[in-house]
């Protein structure tokens, strides 16, 4: 049974094959203008990395802001339901997953069997998703990637209290040029602000551990750890990139699909 | 096992020092600073030192109220909620504790600084377009930093949504008594009459619950005592109109917390004639409060209370506070011959209590906003009004442009409209507020 | 067309031919917005009641110069947008309840206007359920109906209450015996054509509606029914007369076959009854009518109402939403999911927006997970 997970959000997507429950081949992908065309590239290209074509697959299911409009998945399941099943599927001890995206953070609480149970989603404000941190490290004049590891090296993190990103901005630059603060310690800031509005999520549904965060943020070691110690748990790392998860998801519910259908 | 302190113990204990406070600026400024940072920058903000006889007098109240209401309820009775429109004078005859729900949270959240109660509310399912001004008391609750009342007053249905759905939520939430008072769409002889009746369902519910009797000699007391303070309030509201102004900004804020939160104590009343005696010396030699006034600005509804040193700093760019909606309390001397006169009067002073006066019908309803506010601004000689509010104030912001449209047309005076939050401090930087007074200032100066 | 399409179709845009022909002969129409306000006082005074929607507003510009962006209600904007942008031309007065603050306001920059109906008319309505609360709701029905007299120079007598609160009561049989349709296993019909029936109530003149309806009902009830749906939802909430967003949550697989909505159930759901004073039955109807989260110590009655309702209908799931800036069905919505969901009823909380900013790809995602949730 070869099944595929097409995971085409606002501004990555994602695609996942499996063949029989194990992982034969995942690709990600900056978006392309539309999602059909996103959803192409991505997903011939984790064929070809499988060494496989379109017609292997048994099953496709897509997920994301652009499932709707993918014309090769033969169903879609929400985003949400995806990122809880891949997590779960992935750390079989997970019961709250945390994915923190480009454009929108969500906590999805699951069962034992992956089973979605409870879910909270912002998708309107920047503070709390990648976009914030996006904006911060272009602010300190830092590669994204650097913002994480450089924040675990502070010893005395500035508070950031603006919530909206526009004048968190202020607040950064004023500690950077007017004070000459380290940019370690405000990239801490930044990663504590950040989790907090992520906190703030998490504790409308609940957190019941195994804890994993997943999406693009999951990368950012500061703000992960931020978010452990707010939570008071060790999140879980996963096996794969975490943006693969929503793919990994829909992979499960195409296998489900197939069992179910009896082929 | 000892439990951790509540914020009120937390906040009082801060606080014990302030109650021996000597009538000396470096004493203010050394416990100031022996402070934690937050609970230091409190202090400073509240005592004027051009000003620490009248300062300190309202100042040293705070954690001594504090202190009373933890006293009382260790004694066993009975912690009643209340919003800051509903004066706790009736409460206090009936040996109970009241408790002003948005004093709760904010008094300790200035001295322990607390951002954190703010989002306890909403992670419990509130929306985030609640007052900021209930968040910190639920969200201190839901901590379990602090204790839960035992019966909640709802004084804000038919004037502000937020605030008696809030206090609806609490109740529920917490299986807690709750006694509404709706307060009529018009402010006529009928509406009152209705008024009075709710208001005598709840004292006789409140009496029911907490298992107390009001008492005539000490509603008299309470209520002879609030009687003096509102002649000094009255006495000074004429003086305020004395060019240039006698009081600092900071006595708008003072004036609140005496009317709103302390309202029926002792205590009060010195203050207001500390106050008045400041005032009236100062208009008898023909001086200002402070140097250099160069507007008068009425504030339309609230301050800003997020980073009180804008009080003393708004003092410096010239601009007199004269007041806002919240400290406007045109009382009448309430008739202590017996207790239905007492219940009568209070039910007519809690009629007339800010926002529930001008807020519960039209925004031109008589006695309403605009009336009460155009009164004012005539009265103290205002050159510019400002508005300002919680972003959560809905009937307020919805109906401000017909307010500064109507100021432009009956006295030509301009208005400035403040967007951010008079409380969460997260949502507006006040440099942001500043530059945008400073601007308006020098535009009308 | 059949009756059922012609039915469904009243309430596609703002006005309608019906309403045309009505002003055609001479009818008035008078605007309201609250389910507090009785209609047939209207109607007794041989004019039309038509209640405010933001139909086929394309966007808010001048209302946000008086209601704030930041502030206040999508709905409460569009409608107070279509004021002052002529679209409601057609009424010759206007009638308010201090439903919420939102509103409120809404009444006051309108009434400021200039250019605005001549009756504008405020009925202010308790917050409590009280006894004296119903005697000062009598009163201010009787001025209302003295208002309306004096400005229109007509007359509403005992009579003519009596008789228009007999047609009223049909339609709310009408209704009721739909609304029965919805609790069957394959309901003849959906939650988006009710609404589009509820609506259309409210846009036309109240015989003609009857007659429809019953002709209507007659043809739903030889449908068909359909078991094509995922999950049986119930929809309670913010002021919803948008049946877009019915369809969203319809086309995703979840069939709404109940609500608890003021345009819904909390409408009609309670008759009149006759103790021989038509003002005084009118006022105890309308003053205890399931009550709206505006009525302060009566979350009681709305939990109980939802409950028993979820219950007839097998609903699987719940979906509270809420206007954004909307505090009374915010925190209502709050205090609901919690009750529901202790109880084993599974609830999804939605926020949104109404109108020309609506935002359907965010809920689409949302009651798409919430139907995986509950899904059989």
């Amino acid at each position: 049974m070869i099944v595929a997970g097409c995971d085409v959000g606002s501004l990555s997507a994602e695609a996942v094959i499996m063949r029989d429950g194990s992982i034969l081949s995942s690709q990600i992908i900056k978006v392309r203008p539309r999602p059909e065309q996103s959803a192409s590239e991505v997903m011939d290209k984790a064929l070809s990395e499988a060494g496989l074509a379109y017609g292997d697959i048994d099953c496709c299911v897509s997920t994301g802001y652009g499932r709707e409009k993918i014309p090769f998945a033969n169903n879609n399941v929400s985003e949400i339901s995806c990122h809880g099943r891949g997590a779960q599927w992935l750390c079989p001890t997970v019961r709250t997953v945390i994915d923190v995206g480009g454009q929108d953070c969500k906590v999805v609480r699951v069962d034992e069997n992956g089973k979605l149970m409870n879910f909270a989603m912002n998708d309107k404000c920047a503070a709390g998703t990648g976009r914030f941190l996006e904006f911060m490290a272009e602010v300190l004049g830092l590669e994204l990637e650097e913002l994480g590891p450089r924040s675990l090296s502070s010893q005395q993190p500035i508070a950031i209290t603006n919530m909206c990103s526009i004048f968190a901005e202020s607040e950064v630059l004023y500690y950077r040029w007017y004070e000459a603060r380290d940019p370690v310690d405000l990239a801490a800031g930044i990663s504590r602000a950040m989790a907090e509005r992520v906190n703030a999520l998490v504790q409308r549904v609940g957190v019941e551990q195994d804890v994993c965060v997943t999406g693009g943020v999951a990368k950012n070691a500061g703000v992960v750890r931020a978010l452990e110690e707010m939570l008071q748990v060790t999140s879980q790392a996963l096996a794969v990139d975490p943006q693969l998860v929503g793919a990994v998801g829909a992979c499960l519910f195409a296998q489900d699909h197939l069992s179910k259908s009896g082929s | 096992m000892t439990r951790a302190p509540t914020v009120w113990e937390e906040t009082a204990a801060l606080l014990e020092g302030v109650s021996v406070l000597p009538e000396d600026y470096g004493a203010v400024l050394d416990l100031a600073r022996s402070l934690p940072p937050d609970t230091g920058a409190m202090l400073e903000a509240f005592i004027d030192p051009k000003f620490m006889k009248m300062s300190l007098a309202a100042v040293k109240i705070f954690g001594r109220s504090l202190t009373d209401i933890l006293q009382k309820r260790s004694e066993g009775k009975k912690v009643v909620f209340r919003a800051f429109n509903f004066p706790p004078e009736i409460l206090f005859a009936m040996d109970i504790a009241p408790m002003c729900t948005e004093a709760a949270g904010i008094i300790p959240m200035m001295a322990l600084g607390g951002e954190r109660f703010f989002d306890a509310a909403i992670e419990a399912g509130l929306p985030e377009t609640l007052c900021s001004g209930h968040r910190p008391t639920v969200g201190m609750i839901y901590d379990g930093r602090e204790f839960k009342p035992d019966i909640i007053i709802n004084a804000g249905a038919g004037s502000c949504d937020p605030n008696a759905k809030l206090h609806e939520y609490m109740a529920h939430e917490w299986g807690i008594p709750l006694l509404n008072l709706d307060a009529p769409y018009y402010h006529d002889e009928r509406a009152l009459d209705y008024y009075r009746i709710e208001f005598r369902n709840m004292v006789s519910q409140v009496e029911e619950i907490a298992g107390v009797k009001l008492d005539y000699d000490r509603l008299r007391e309470v209520v002879e005592c609030s009687n003096q303070a509102s002649e000094l309030y009255l006495e000074i509201h004429e003086l305020k109109r004395a060019v240039p102004f006698p009081l600092p900004n900071i006595y708008s804020v003072l004036v609140q917390l005496a009317k709103l939160v302390w309202a029926g104590r002792e205590e009060t009343v010195p203050f207001f004639q500390i106050a008045r005696d400041t005032a009236k010396d100062l208009v008898a030699k023909g001086q200002g409060a402070f140097e250099n006034q160069r507007v008068r600005s009425l504030w339309l509804y609230s301050g800003i209370y997020y980073d009180m040193e804008i009080w003393r700093w708004m003092e410096k760019v010239g601009m007199v506070y004269l007041q806002d909606c919240f400290s406007w309390f045109p009382d009448k001397i309430i008739d202590t011959s017996t207790i239905d006169t007492m219940i009568d009067g209070l039910a007519e002073r809690t009629f007339n209590m800010p926002m529930t006066k001008q807020h519960k019908g039209s925004w031109d309803s008589p006695e309403g906003w605009a009336e009460d506010m155009l009164f004012l601004a005539k009265e103290l000689k205002a050159d510019c009004t400002v508005f300002s509010g919680h972003l959560a104030c809905k009937q307020a912001w919805g109906a401000y442009r017909l307010m500064r449209d109507m100021f432009k047309s009956e006295l030509g005076i301009p208005s400035l409209r403040l967007e951010s939050d008079i409380l969460d401090r997260r949502i507006t930087p006040v440099s942001v507020l500043k530059e945008r007074i400073e601007e308006f200032v020098s535009t009308i100066a | 067309m059949t009756k059922t399409e012609e039915l469904l179709g009243i309430g596609e845009t703002l006005g309608n031919p019906l309403i045309d022909s009505w002003r055609q002969g001479g009818g008035k129409v008078i605007g309201y917005s609250c389910t507090y306000m009785p209609e047939e006082i209207i109607h007794a005074a041989g004019m039309m009641p038509y209640r405010l929607r933001g139909t086929g507003c394309r966007g808010i510009s001048i209302a946000d110069s008086y209601l704030s962006r930041t502030s206040h209600c999508s709905f409460a904007r569009t409608v107070l947008e279509l004021a002052l942008t002529g679209g409601y031309g057609f009424l010759d007065g206007v009638v308010y309840t201090n439903g919420c603050d939102h509103m409120r306001r809404g009444y006051d920059n309108w009434k400021a206007q200039r250019d605005r109906p001549a009756f504008m008319h405020m009925l202010p309505v308790p917050h409590t359920i009280t006894d004296h609360g119903l005697k000062w709701y009598e009163e201010e029905l009787v001025t209302f109906r003295g208002q309306l007299e004096d400005h229109f120079g007509a007359k509403i007598e005992d009579a003519s209450l009596r008789q228009s609160i007999g047609l009223y009561n049909e339609t709310r049989r009408l209704l009721k015996e739909l609304y029965q349709l919805r609790t069957e296993k394959a309901p003849r019909v959906t939650g988006a054509e009710i609404l589009r029936i509820i609506v259309a109530s409210t846009s036309m003149p109240r015989e003609k509606y009857n007659k429809l309806l019953a002709e209507a009902l007659e043809e739903i009830k030889s449908r068909e029914g359909t078991s094509d749906y995922k999950s049986r939802l119930m929809l309670v909430g913010s002021a919803s007369d948008d049946p877009a967003f019915v369809d969203l949550v319809e086309n995703t697989g979840g069939l709404v076959v109940a609500d608890s909505l003021c345009f819904g159930a909390r409408y009609f759901w309670d008759l009149e009854e006759d103790t021989g004073d038509p003002m005084h039955d009118i006022a105890v109807r309308y003053y205890h009518h399931i009550p709206c989260p505006r009525m302060y110590g009566e979350y009681p009655a709305r939990l109980d109402f939802v409950r028993s309702v979820a219950k007839a209908s097998d609903a699987d799931g719940v979906v509270v939403q809420t206007i954004k800036y909307c505090d009374l069905h915010g925190v209502e919505n709050a205090m609901l999911d919690k009750s529901l969901e202790k109880e084993g009823i599974p609830v999804l909380r939605l926020e949104r927006e109404y109108g020309p900013s609506a935002d359907m790809g965010r809920i689409r995602t949302r009651v798409q997970a919430f139907l995986e949730r509950i899904g059989r």
